[in-house]
C-alpha cells in the first residue's frame, strides 16, 4: 500500500536518525534498510536522502567517516552523536503522543 | 554504465554547489550510491542502459535534488562565495601592488619637467635617508614616466624616482627605493619633496674632496634647480657664504644647502678671497 508522501515527508529525519541509531550506514544501505522495514511504504527518492544526511551533519545529530563494506567498498558511513541520540528519543516521543491522539480520534469515528 | 547520463544528472544536481571540496564530496558520495544501485539492477539481469536509467530514474529530480543540497548546505555556501570573493579581491589588490617590481609596464612614474609642475604634484618625506615613501596625491595630467634629482655628479647626489600605483582611483604611496643616473628624455628634472609641514624638504649635500692645496675658500651657487646653470643661467640663485677649506690633505667639506635648495657650481678662493679663476669649475 502506498502512503500519501505528506505523511513521509515530516518524519524522515526521525526514521533515518532511527535507522544509524541501531548501527552505522551508508547512503545506498540506509535506502534499502528503509524500504525493508517499512515492507516498501517508505520509498524516498534516493537522491533526496543526501540533503537529509547533510543536514543532520550540520546539526550535529549525525557524523561521517569512510568506512569499507561487507564487499571491501570504501563508503561514507553516518553515525549518530549523543546530541542526535537525544533528539531520536525526544521525537519518538512526541510521535507517540501524536500517533495515539490521532488513533484514539480515529477509532472513535469508526 | 552510460557515464555520460550519470555525469548529466550530477551536473545538474549540484549546479548549485560551487567546485571545491564539498562539491567532491557530494558527487563522491553520489558517485557511489548510483554505482551500488547500478550494480544491483545488473546482477537482476538487467542490461547496463537498463540499468542506467532505472538508477537514475530512482535517484529522483535532479533539480530537486540541487535544491535541497543547496539548502543543506546554504551557509557553508554563502560562505566560500564570501571567501572567494575577498580573496580574489585580495589576490588582484596583491598583484596590483606586486606585479609593477616584476612587471616594467605596469609602473606608473611621474614626471616633472618644471620645478613648478613638481612642487604642485609631489609630495613626500625622507624615510631612512635612502628611501623616500610618498605620503600625497600624485596625480600629474602629463607624460607619465621618471622624475629625477637634477643631473649631477653621482658621488654628491643620489638620484631617485617615484613610482606608484594606481589602483581604481585610489594611489597606493609610491616609494623611491632605485638609484639611477639617466636624465628625463636628455633633460633634466628635479625632483621636488615636501614634508608634512608642506615645506620643500630636499636638499643637497656636498661633499668636496679638495684633492690640491692651494686655495682658502670656496662658495656654492645655490638655486632650487641644481643643475649645472649658474650664475647666469639660474639667476634666481645666490651665492653661499664663504667656507674655509679644510686644511689636511686630502680634505673633506660638506655643506648642507638650506632647505629646498641645491647647489649648482662652486668657485675657489684665496687667503684674500679672490677667486682662482684656473680651478673655477661647473658641476660636471
Amino acid at each position: 500500500m502506498k502512503v500519501n508522501k505528506e505523511f513521509v515527508r515530516g518524519s524522515t529525519d526521525m526514521l533515518v536518525l532511527s535507522l544509524i541509531n541501531r548501527k552505522d550506514m551508508y547512503g545506498y544501505q540506509i535506502i534499502k534498510e528503509l524500504k525493508i522495514l517499512s515492507e516498501n511504504v517508505f520509498e524516498l527518492k534516493e537522491g533526496t536522502l543526501y540533503p537529509i544526511l547533510h543536514i543532520l551533519e550540520e546539526e550535529g545529530l549525525v557524523t561521517s567517516y569512510y568506512g569499507e563494506t561487507e564487499v571491501k567498498r570504501k563508503r561514507r558511513y553516518y553515525a549518530i552523536t549523543e546530541k542526535g541520540r537525544k533528539q531520536l528519543s525526544e521525537k519518538r516521543d512526541e510521535f507517540k503522543i501524536f500517533s495515539n491522539a490521532v488513533g484514539k480520534v480515529l477509532e472513535c469515528g469508526v | 554504465m552510460n557515464e555520460e547520463a550519470v555525469k548529466d544528472f550530477l551536473s545538474h544536481a549540484l549546479s548549485r554547489i560551487p567546485h571545491g571540496k564539498l562539491k567532491k564530496r557530494i558527487v563522491k558520495e553520489l558517485t557511489e550510491h548510483i554505482e551500488d544501485n547500478y550494480y544491483e539492477y545488473i546482477d537482476s539481469g538487467l542490461n547496463e542502459d537498463e540499468a542506467t536509467s532505472k538508477v537514475i530514474k530512482a535517484m529522483g529530480d535532479a533539480d530537486e535534488i540541487g535544491c535541497q543540497l543547496y539548502r543543506a548546505h546554504r551557509s557553508q555556501i554563502v560562505f566560500i562565495r564570501i571567501f572567494r570573493a575577498v580573496m580574489s579581491i585580495a589576490i588582484v589588490f596583491a598583484l596590483f601592488i606586486t606585479v609593477p617590481h616584476v612587471c616594467s609596464e605596469v609602473y606608473t612614474y611621474f614626471i616633472a619637467d618644471t620645478i613648478s609642475e613638481a612642487e604642485e604634484k609631489i609630495s613626500g618625506q625622507y624615510n631612512d635617508g635612502k628611501e623616500i615613501v610618498f605620503v600625497g596625491e600624485y596625480e600629474y595630467s602629463g607624460v607619465v614616466t621618471r622624475l629625477y634629482l637634477p643631473k649631477t655628479p653621482s658621488s654628491r647626489y643620489k638620484y631617485f624616482y617615484a613610482k606608484s600605483i594606481k589602483f581604481f582611483n585610489i594611489s597606493i604611496p609610491g616609494k623611491i627605493t632605485e638609484y639611477g643616473s639617466a636624465s628625463y628624455n636628455g633633460n633634466p628634472a628635479i625632483l621636488m619633496l615636501f614634508g608634512e609641514d608642506g615645506q620643500f624638504d630636499t636638499r643637497s649635500q656636498i661633499d668636496i674632496f679638495f684633492k690640491d692645496p692651494g686655495y682658502k675658500y670656496m662658495r656654492v651657487w645655490i638655486d632650487n634647480i641644481g643643475i649645472n646653470s649658474c650664475p647666469d643661467a639660474s639667476p634666481t640663485g645666490e651665492w653661499s657664504k664663504f667656507y674655509e677649506v679644510p686644511s689636511e690633505y686630502p680634505g673633506v667639506m660638506r655643506i648642507d644647502t638650506p632647505k629646498g635648495k641645491h647647489w649648482s657650481c662652486y668657485r675657489l678662493y684665496d687667503e684674500n678671497k679672490q677667486e682662482i679663476k684656473n680651478i673655477n669649475s661647473d658641476k660636471e
